[in-house]
């Protein structure tokens, strides 16, 4: 074929419509601050949320989700007596795919036989029936498992950096799924099953014209805490299931000095104590 | 000038030397690499991987039993290799579909067996480690929705058909990033007898 400058310039209007749809189906990142009230000052700014989306249109993975916090210095001590966590929840979706078998839930005796309701945490306690075959998932509301032992999706240990960073991905396969991802702590001077949300994006694998919305912060507001306190008692992590959860906000976190700086002011408060007692003897 | 040409003739026949080490090795099996590449730790060649259907002959056939409440057979894939390979996890997207069947009718017409679509909500490219000498076992749930494309005889009846297993894993950023084993592997073409006790 002879490359006429009128072809020419047809390949190139095809090229450039072309990059230019996927462009809108490639989604986008956003950067969420993450703030926190540390040893009773509010407003402390712990670290950082960078949360993207994008689709790349494949049988196995067409949508990615990705969310990575990382602490702001000197914040990452705080990983010393808590542990910063990932909680999802699905809040809408269309009733016929919630209904498919692969997605059921257990039920308190232990069988995949529940439908999903919304709002519902990602996963349900024990995993969806989908995931039963590799070890299912833990019965902690976080979106990886605690562990040790082996799931179906990875554990903490393997997504988080001690005092650096913690990592969370989903490549979730159906259209009209809208999510929500949480960045919430656990641990330290909280209550065994109790989480505090400090920050949080929702997405969505809706495709409007071949394109995807950016990742949007969410206000954590009482009415949002109620939302995702529903989300814990719709996913067995309830009285009827024995496994109670509840979540919360404007926890106070306090400041948590690594252990070898525990172990100087130990080492320096002895020093100071053996000093005194010398000179009271002299 | 007489030792220049000598000099000049060593280098020529050292350059043809070279060129022709180069083709041998080049001819020589696993010989077109580049110098110098060292091979993937954590991966064996494809023909490694041996894909078997676990069905044995009995009175001169391989039965497998339309019965109970969930009829199934077995699929092992063994490491023959010297090496750890890594496989995706069957309960992630990447892996679900990584095993299928052809099944060939007297005509050599060929019918694709696979799992069946399936969503998924939590999911991420999951691994697991299959050391050298190690398998793992698929149970194939030939009877339920799980697959589509398995024709089963009627009630009391059988039906024979010929069958292979292929798992097979396409190449692509993830299985780079991974380190999960590419590449496509068959189980050879056997004479199948279903038979319906139900």
């Amino acid at each position: 074929m002879k490359l006429t400058p009128i072809r020419s310039l047809a390949i190139l209007m095809t090229w450039g419509l072309g990059m230019a749809l996927c462009q809108a189906a490639l989604g986008g990142a956003i950067n969420i601050p993450v703030t926190a009230t540390v040893g009773g000052v509010p407003n402390v700014q712990i670290g950082n949320i960078n949360a993207s989306m994008s689709g790349n249109g494949s049988k196995a993975n067409p949508f990615e989700e990705s969310g990575d916090f990382t602490f702001t210095a000197p914040h990452g001590q705080l990983d010393n007596c808590y542990d910063f966590r990932w909680y999802q929840i699905i809040v809408d979706a269309p009733e016929d795919l919630l209904a498919i078998p692969e997605f059921k839930f257990k039920d308190p005796g232990g069988a995949y036989t529940v439908t999903p309701t919304t709002p519902f945490v990602d996963p349900p306690a024990g995993g969806y029936s989908y995931q039963s075959g590799d070890g299912g998932a833990d019965n902690d509301p976080f979106y990886e498992n605690t562990g040790p032992g082996s799931f179906a999706f990875p554990n903490f240990s393997d997504l988080h950096v001690e005092g650096v960073s913690s990592h969370t991905e989903d490549s979730p396969t159906p259209e009209d799924v809208f999510f929500e991802t949480y960045l919430v702590v656990t641990g330290g001077d909280l209550d065994a099953n109790e989480f505090c949300v400090l920050a949080g994006y929702s997405w969505n694998t809706v495709l409007e014209a071949g394109e995807l919305e950016f990742p949007d912060p969410v206000q954590i507001t009482p009415i949002q805490i109620a939302h995702l306190q529903t989300a814990l008692e719709n996913s067995g992590f309830s009285d009827n299931y024995g496994n109670p959860w509840t979540v919360h906000t404007d926890c106070d976190l306090m400041p948590c000095p690594e252990p070898a700086t525990w172990l100087m002011l130990a080492l320096g408060g002895a020093a100071a104590l053996v000093v005194g007692r010398r000179r009271r003897t002299a | 000038m007489q030792r220049l040409w000598i000099l000049l003739t060593l280098a020529g026949r050292g350059a043809l030397t070279s060129l022709l080490t180069g083709v041998i090795f080049w001819w020589l099996p696993g010989g077109s690499a580049a110098a110098g590449e060292a091979p993937a730790v954590d991966q064996a060649p494809m023909q490694e991987l041996q894909l078997a259907i676990a069905v044995p002959l009995r009175e001169g056939v391989r039965p497998i039993f339309v019965t109970g409440e969930r009829p199934h057979f077995h699929v092992v894939l063994t490491n023959r290799g010297q090496a750890t390979v890594r496989l995706w996890t069957q309960t992630c997207s990447w892996g679900y579909q990584a095993l299928r069947f052809e099944a060939v009718d007297a005509a050599g017409k060929v019918v694709e067996i696979g799992r069946r679509p399936q969503q998924f909500l939590q999911n991420a490219p999951t691994t697991y480690a299959l050391e050298a000498g190690d398998c793992v076992v698929f149970d194939i749930y030939f009877a339920g929705d799980d697959w589509q494309g398995f024709k089963l005889p009627a009630k009391g009846q059988t039906m024979s058909t010929r069958l292979r297993a292929i798992y097979e894993v396409p190449a692509d950023k993830q299985t780079q990033q991974h380190n999960v084993w590419t590449g496509k592997v068959e189980s050879p073409l056997g004479e199948y007898r279903f038979e319906s006790r139900r």
